[in-house]
Parts: C-alpha cells; structure tokens; sequence
C-alpha cells in the first residue's frame, strides 16, 4: 500500500507538472521567467560591485597621489 | 513597467544602500572554516584509532565515541550550518532585493549558533552529555537552543521572500524556504521522539531524521548554492526553470519518504521498507533531472577556468549525482543485504556531506567572500585549496567503497569477524592519509580568505568581467510578459504545491513512523513473553554508559533477516526486545560485531579485561581503552565499569528466557509471514550461536600437520590470554578468574581439544570458536598439543597408588568421577566442569601444584590442610592413569 502511494504520487507529480508545461505555452514562458529576472538581478549586483571596486581603485589612486604631494 | 525592469530598479537601489550585510557573511564564514577544522581533527583522531587504538592514550574526553559523536555534529552544524548561513546573507539579499529582516537578530543568531550551540553542544558530549542518535549527538538541551536558533533563521531570511510574493520566486528562493520551514519541522521530530519512543518504534523516527537531516538541511541549501552560482558567475540563466522545479518539488516529497532505507531487512514492517526504497529508486531519477538541469546550465561556459567558486560547484554537482546514484542503488535489498553497515556506507556518507554538501558550501562561501568589498582574497591560495580537498575527499570516498566490498565479502562468506578488520587495516590506514590533502585543503581555504589585498576579489571579478564581456549579456529579452490568469494560474499552484509539501512531509512521518509504530505494537502485543526481562538499576546505567560512549556506532544491537546475519548473531531482533531501550540502540555500523546476543558469548572477567585493555584478550582487537572506569587494573574495577559488564551481560538475555516456550505459538500466528517465520526457526533459536556450551554435538576433527595457520591464529585468538608461549601468562591472565591454563603441562586427546575449541569453557573466560573454519580449528589444535612438555617421571611404586587411589576415592570422586572423566556426582552443582582426566593429564608437577594451590574462581580448592605431601604425590600419580592417549 505504501509503495504504491509513493509511486502514484510521485508520477502524479510529475504527470501534472509536464502535462501542464506541455499544453500551455504561457505558462512554459511564466515558469521560466523567474530565472531571467534573477539573471537581471544579478547583472545589477555585478554592476554594482564594479562600480564599487572602481570607486576603491579610485580611492587607493587618490591615497597615492596624496602621499606623493607629502613627499 | 515591466517586472524586470521593476525587480531591477529595485535591486540597483537596495545594492546602494549597502543590501547585503557582509560582516556577518565574513562572521559566519570564519565560523564555518574554525568548525570544520576542529569537526575534521576529531574525524582524524577517530580514524587514526583505527589502526592505532591506543594513539590518543587514556584521556577519556578524547574517547572514540565522543569524538564521534563531535564530528558528526560539528561537519553537519558547525561547518555546513555556518557556511550556509554565511552564504544566505549574500544569497537572500540578492534573490529578493531586500534586505534581511535585522543585522542585529543576525549578530543574535550567530552567538546562539555558534556560542550557545556549537561550544557547549561540543564540550557536552565531550564530557560524556550526549544522545546516542545518528546526527542527532547533541543532548536535548542543546538541542531547544538549534530549535531557537531555527526560528531566528526563519524570522530573519523569508520575510524578504513573502513581501515580494511567490509567483516569480527563483529556484534557489524555493529551496532556501524549503529548507528553512522543513528543517524547522524535522529537527524536533528526529531529536526528540526517538527519546520517547522505544526499540524499533524509536528506530523509525531515526531513520526518517537521518535523511530528512541531508534531504531537508543540507541538500536544499546546497542546490540553492548550486542554482545561484552558476548563473551568478556564467552571466546566462539556467537551462531550464521548469526542470528545476520539477526537481524541487520531486526532492521534497520523495527525501522524507527514504527514511526507512536505512533499516531495509530489520523489523520494521516490510511495507514501509518497500516504500521507503521505492522512493530511493524515485529519487536517483529526480537527482539525475536536477543535475542535468544544472550541467547544462553549466555547458559551454569559459568560466570555470577563472572562477574558483564555480569549479567547486562544478565538483558539488558531479558529487551529487554518483552519492544520488548511489544511494538509490544501496537501498535496494540486493545491494543492501551486502554493504549495510560496512566502510561503503561510510564513503557514501562523507561523498554525501564532505563531497557534494561541502563543496556546494565552499562554492558558496567563495562566491559571496569575493564580493565582499573590504575583505582580502587570495586566488592562487583558494586554487590549490580546491584541487587537495578534491583529490583527497576522492581518495577517501573511493579507498572506503573498496573497504566497504571486501568486508562485505567477507560478511558474506562467513569469515571469522578478526579476518574483516585485518583485512581493513590497509584501508583504514589509507583513508587517515587522505586527510593530509583534506586539511591542506582547508587550511589553504582559510589562509586563501585570509591573505591577499583586501577587495582583491572585486578586482579579479571586474578584471573578469572586462575581459569577457560577453559574459554580461542580457537575457531579459526572453522574459515574457505573462497573462494575469497565468499569473494567478502560477501563484495558485505553488501555493498548492507548498501545502502538498507539507502534506508530504507529515506523510512521510505517518507512512514511515507512526504505522510502523502501529504495526509494531501489534507485533509486540502477539509475540512478547508474558514475563519479560527488564533491566536491573545496575543494567540500566550500564546501558546509559554504552550510549554515552557510542559503542553503538561501532556495535550494532540489530540482527537482521538475512542468512549472512543470522547464522553469525542468531535469531533476527525481533520488535519486543528494545521494549525498554529509549532510545534504541540498533546502530548503522559494525567496526566490531553485533552485541545483541553478547551476553552469553564471555564471561565478566574476561569482558572487565576487555574493557580495561582490549587487546589484552584480544590481540587483533581495535577497540578503545575505557582503562578510566578503572582504578589501575583490570581487577579493581570502578562502579562504571560494573553497571557497563552488567548491562553487556544482559544483552539476549531476554530472548533466551523468552523462548522456545512460544516458538510454536507464534509459528502458528504468522503462518504466511516469511520474515517471522525466519525468525523463530533459526538453528539456535535464541541463544547467540557463538555462546559456550557445556556438550553438544562436534565436527569431525583431524589431526594436522603444524603450520602457519596454527600459529597465526594462536596469535590472534590465543596468545592474550595463554601467551605466546602456552604457559598460561599471557597480558591479560592475571585478572582472568580462573587463570587461562598452563598448556604446557596437559597432554591431550584430539577430542578434548575439539571439544573445547568448540563449545568453549564455560564459566570460564574461555570462549567457543565456532565461527572459525574447521581447518582452521584443525590447525590450532595441533599448534596446542605441541606446546606439551616431555616430563621425564619415575615410575610410582605399588604402594603410592594404592595411597592415591585410597585418596582419590575419598576426595576427588564426587566431582571427577570414578573414572576420572569428570562425572563425579557433585557435576551439576559446579559453575565450572570439572577436568575429565580421561581426556587431559596433568603433568606431575601441575598436578601437585594445583593441590597445593587450587583453583582460583574455580570449586578446585587447595588440598594441603587435608592431605599430606606424600598422599599429594600419591594422587597425583594416581589420576594420570585415567588417560586415554590417542593412537
């Protein structure tokens, strides 16, 4: 009894999940969508840390610049 | 506005206000690498003791099952725990946009995680506070602190999840929501109910903790890592959304479900094992969908060769294939019934949490370090960190699946159980070795974070990016604009979804606990004996000792139904007799035998020696020292040591009382039960069949030229007690009562000495050797006999053995018999059976020894107050002529 539960249920599961990926295009396109938003999500945060780290080049830069003219 | 763009602006404006809070992802990853190298110190030390028992001297803090006990608990929450902490205050800020809930509940959370939880919970079981339950070995009170620190978890990292809705929720948010409300919900169930529950009752809960805790903590935060990494440093989403989810919703109901598989062919009904490895089979299939999804997110990609975070999620990935495949095959009965409770079962369980979980967790941490601003980096350090933890995890995983097979031949085939552990040595020896590259490799880790310039991580990032810059390409451009009703149509099923999961998830505790609790009182209710055996006090503390120690990760107390068990340990367990173990003592592994017929296989004197100094009695033996429960020597015991002999000696003892009174009763119960009918048609029905035996039925034996074999295993099993040389003096003869004997003064027969290697000595120290081949057996009994001194005697005179036989008559007879073969009439009053002259003669010399001396622990009293020298001498003449030399 068990087993079959745990085997009809899982290929339940998984039946519902194709089945319903396969007849609704929308759908494929709205299940997809959360890993492209991620991905732009991501390119922010690169961005971010770019602009950061140009921002620390910049500092260190200045920082030498200013122990030159203290020389 | 679009989504994307909306979720964009949004990020862009949360990053600037300093979103992710990096001092505690740098507190929690330093955390993580101090946890992992003191939980691997104390896997070092376990494993050297292996082959060097004794490495770690007395120290009883450092005894092998308190460290192991420290590993465990140390790998899965001190280091996974921390590093995946440390990975989530970069993860959610990123996947949600927001920031987590509070850095201050963060600060809280991690001095409870790491001050109230992982220090104390160390120095516990260190001193002897612990549970004896498979990744659960910190004591209950520690455990309501992981409890509190779960919920602080939950309150700081989904709230950002729940404000921003659950329709467009990446991968890895599903996992980490998953992992976060499902650990919440198992912890309590594993820690605690095995403490409520008995036998095999408290067994199922086990069982179903042991995976929850790698299929609902470790391996959802894991794939959570894996999810964001790859996208993260390819710049290309992943290959496919709907694969993943498939594969989140596939992990979630089927790894709660794998419970039982770690006690396929026990007790447990049939029905829930069936379950619990179909399950298994089911989730390899989801395992490899995942990581196909994952792998081809991962194809073409240049990145792998600059970015150190990505190769050890590469390495996580293909770890978690082989240990899915492998686990789903081990569970099957015919895979199972071979390598359950051998070294494969350890490999797969360190491919499991120091291959694919520890990498995904390094891969997390080098991820998020080198986006920290302000922190050092050094690549060339994190580069050969990755290749040493690589070779040397492969190393261990490999050389203990090859351990695993030839213990499991050797289980198989029915060899003595010292055959496995020699055998092992080798392995043993190889697996501590490959800790050298796994240290390294740790050490580099943390020297690799530590070293560098600060914000070098960044600047190698951007270098990246910049030579590359096509790695940044947008991919919006595929996101579509979903309708409103596929919107709601998608919210809708995940919330159905997320309720089926908690459906599961109490499914699978009522499938593989709370029935088989069910089945298994009504199996108690119709085959316990009336009156059972329960432990004394004295037991009773004995048992709460061999918990504290972890002798039950070394000796299973669970015989199971299958051939290669029975006929070495005896009768399967059956349900009734861990009615008063809570909670059980089954164990997962067998470095030495199982113990739950134990009692009847050795004596106290022997099991005090044994404890004392184990390789003392037995010279092959790997087992610890517990010399601290006693105050100097084997013979002074301390009051541990007792209540530990007691509780050894109880074990069976229930069975053996139990039965065979109602073997036929239930035989007539269960007429169609194949498994009960197994149990309780065993050859020896109760008893172990390695127990010593006054008489019984003997093997044909031979006479054997000497040979190596003979000497090899007087080596082994003889010389601790009788010494190398046979004279009795062996390292552990002086605590044995009586002391082993003198075999250089005893001529004898073939038969006695079949009959002794085979049924033992009872109420002796001496054991049966029945488990060792005949042949074997054959060659030992020659090596004895010729340990007999020639004895040069003088003929007695007519009259000395009309004395011995006047005082023999007198004074022996009524134990030893007319003839002398040990019948006398006294015989079933006697603890220890008197010697059968017929069958062994005594030098002179011992025979005027033992009159003179007796026989410690034995009714043999001395004899000097009664008789004179002369009559001594008399006698001792006198009963040499009972022999009856072999041709």
């Amino acid at each position: 009894m068990i087993i079959d539960i745990i085997v009809l249920s899982s290929l339940g599961l998984a039946l519902v999940f194709l089945l319903s990926w396969a007849m609704r295009s929308e759908l494929r396109a709205r299940i997809e969508k959360p890993k492209y938003l991620f991905q732009q999500q991501l390119n922010n945060f690169e961005k971010y840390y770019q602009h950061t780290d140009e921002i620390n080049s910049q500092q260190k830069d200045n920082e030498v610049e200013q122990h030159r003219e203290k020389l | 506005m679009s989504e994307v763009f909306k979720a964009s602006r949004l990020v862009t404006k949360a990053a600037t206000d300093e979103l992710v809070d990096t001092p505690l992802v740098y507190a929690h990853s330093i955390a993580a690498l101090v946890c992992v190298l003191f939980a691997i110190l104390c896997g070092i030390a376990i494993s050297l003791q292996f082959f060097l028992p004794d490495v770690l001297g007395s120290w009883h803090s450092m005894a092998w099952g308190r460290m192991r006990y420290a590993h465990t608990q140390g790998i899965m929450l001190g280091w996974l725990g921390n590093a995946f902490l440390a990975f989530l205050y970069h993860a959610v800020p990123v996947l949600t946009g927001r920031k987590v809930f509070s850095h201050n509940l963060g600060r809280w959370l991690f001095g409870l995680w790491n001050f109230v939880v992982m220090l104390p919970g160390w120095l516990l079981v260190l001193s002897g506070v612990s549970q004896p339950i498979e990744w659960a070995e910190f004591p209950l009170v520690i455990d309501v602190f992981v409890i509190a620190a779960l919920v602080l978890a939950a309150i700081q990292f989904l709230p950002p999840f729940f404000k921003n809705g659950l329709e467009d929720l990446y991968v890895s948010s599903w996992y980490i929501i998953g992992a976060l409300v499902f650990t919440l919900l198992a912890y309590p169930m594993g820690n605690i109910i095995p403490e409520l529950v008995p036998g095999a009752k408290s067994a199922a809960f086990t069982g179903l903790w042991i995976h929850d805790a790698v299929g609902l903590f470790v391996t959802p935060l894991a794939l959570s890592i894996l999810y964001f990494i790859i996208p993260a440093v390819t710049g290309r989403p992943i290959y496919s959304h709907f694969l993943s989810m498939l594969g989140f919703w596939g992990l979630f109901f089927l790894y709660p479900l794998n419970g039982t598989h770690h006690y396929v062919f026990s007790v447990i009904p049939m029905a829930a094992q069936l379950g619990a490895i179909a399950a298994s089979a089911l989730l390899g299939v989801i395992v490899i969908v995942v990581v196909t999804n994952l792998l081809m997110s991962l194809r073409g990609t240049n990145m792998l060769k600059k970015d150190i975070g990505l190769r050890f999620v590469l390495v996580a990935t293909i770890f978690y294939l082989i240990v899915s495949v492998q686990g789903a095959l081990q569970a099957q009965m015919s895979l199972n019934q071979v390598v359950h409770f051998t070294d494969w079962v350890i490999g797969h369980s360190h491919l499991a949490m120091l291959g694919f979980a520890t990498f995904a967790g390094i891969g997390g941490i080098v991820h998020s370090w080198q986006r920290i601003p302000w922190a050092r980096y050094n690549a060339g350090a994190l580069a050969w960190s990755f290749w040493l933890l690589v070779i040397g995890i492969s190393i261990m995983v490999i050389d203990l699946t090859i351990a695993g097979l030839v213990q499991a031949e050797l289980w198989q085939n029915g060899s003595p159980w010292y055959e496995s552990v020699q055998q092992s040595r080798p392995y043993w020896l190889i697996r501590s070795l490959s800790s050298i590259p796994i240290v390294a490799g740790f050490i580099l880790l943390f020297y690799g974070l530590c070293s560098g310039e600060k914000g070098a991580g960044l600047t190698l990032l951007a270098k990246q990016r910049h030579e590359d810059a096509n790695v940044q390409s947008g991919s919006s451009a595929n996101a579509t604009e979903p309708s409103t009703s596929n919107a709601y149509f998608l919210r809708m099923s995940y919330r159905v979804a997320a309720s089926a999961a908690i459906g599961f998830f109490i499914l699978s505790i009522g499938l593989l606990g709370v029935w088989p609790g069910m089945e298994l009182d009504r199996q108690i209710a119709a085959m316990s004996p009336p009156d059972l055996y329960t432990y004394s006090e004295s037991e009773a503390r004995g048992r709460q000792i061999y918990a504290r120690e972890g002798c039950a990760y070394c000796h299973t107390q669970q015989i199971r139904f299958t051939d290669a068990d029975i006929s070495r340990f005896g009768a399967p367990t059956l349900a009734w007799e861990g009615q008063f173990d809570t909670p059980h003592m089954w164990g997962t592994r067998r470095v030495g035998p199982d113990l739950s017929r134990a009692g009847s296989t050795r004596n106290r004197d022997w099991h005090l020696a044994h404890l004392f100094a184990p390789r003392s009695v037995v010279p092959w033996s790997i087992m610890p020292s517990y010399n601290a429960f006693f105050n100097g020597s084997a013979d002074q015991p301390k009051q541990e040591a007792l209540d530990l002999v007691d509780y050894l000696e109880s074990l069976g003892r229930a069975r053996e009382l139990a039965w065979p009174d109602g073997d036929e009763t239930i035989k007539s119960l269960f007429p169609d039960n194949k498994w009960t009918q197994m149990a309780v048609t065993s050859p020896l029905l109760n008893a172990h069949p390695g127990k010593s035996m006054i008489s019984g039925e003997l093997p044909d034996f031979d006479s054997a030229p000497l040979s190596e074999n003979g000497e090899m295993l007087w080596q082994t099993l003889c010389a601790g007690c009788h010494g190398d040389d046979g004279t009795g003096n062996g390292p552990a003869a002086d605590w044995l009562r009586p002391r082993p004997a003198n075999l250089t003064q005893y001529d004898y027969t073939q038969q006695r000495l079949a009959d002794v290697l085979w049924h033992g000595v009872p109420g002796t120290a001496m054991p049966a050797w029945r488990d060792i081949p005949l042949s074997g057996l054959n060659a030992l009994a020659s090596y004895v006999k010729a340990f007999a001194e020639e004895e040069s005697v003088a003929p007695p005179g007519q009259l000395q053995l009309v004395t011995g036989q006047r005082v023999y008559q007198n004074n022996c007879v009524q134990c030893h018999g007319d003839a002398g073969d040990g019948q006398g009439f006294a015989v079933s009053q006697l603890a220890i059976a008197p010697t059968d002259f017929t069958k062994q003669r005594p030098t002179l010399g011992e025979s005027v020894r033992v009159l003179n001396n007796g026989i410690e622990g034995s009714s043999m009293a001395p004899w000097t107050d009664r008789l004179s020298e002369p009559e001594i001498l008399a006698v001792s003449y006198y009963l040499r002529q009972f022999y009856e030399a072999e041709p």
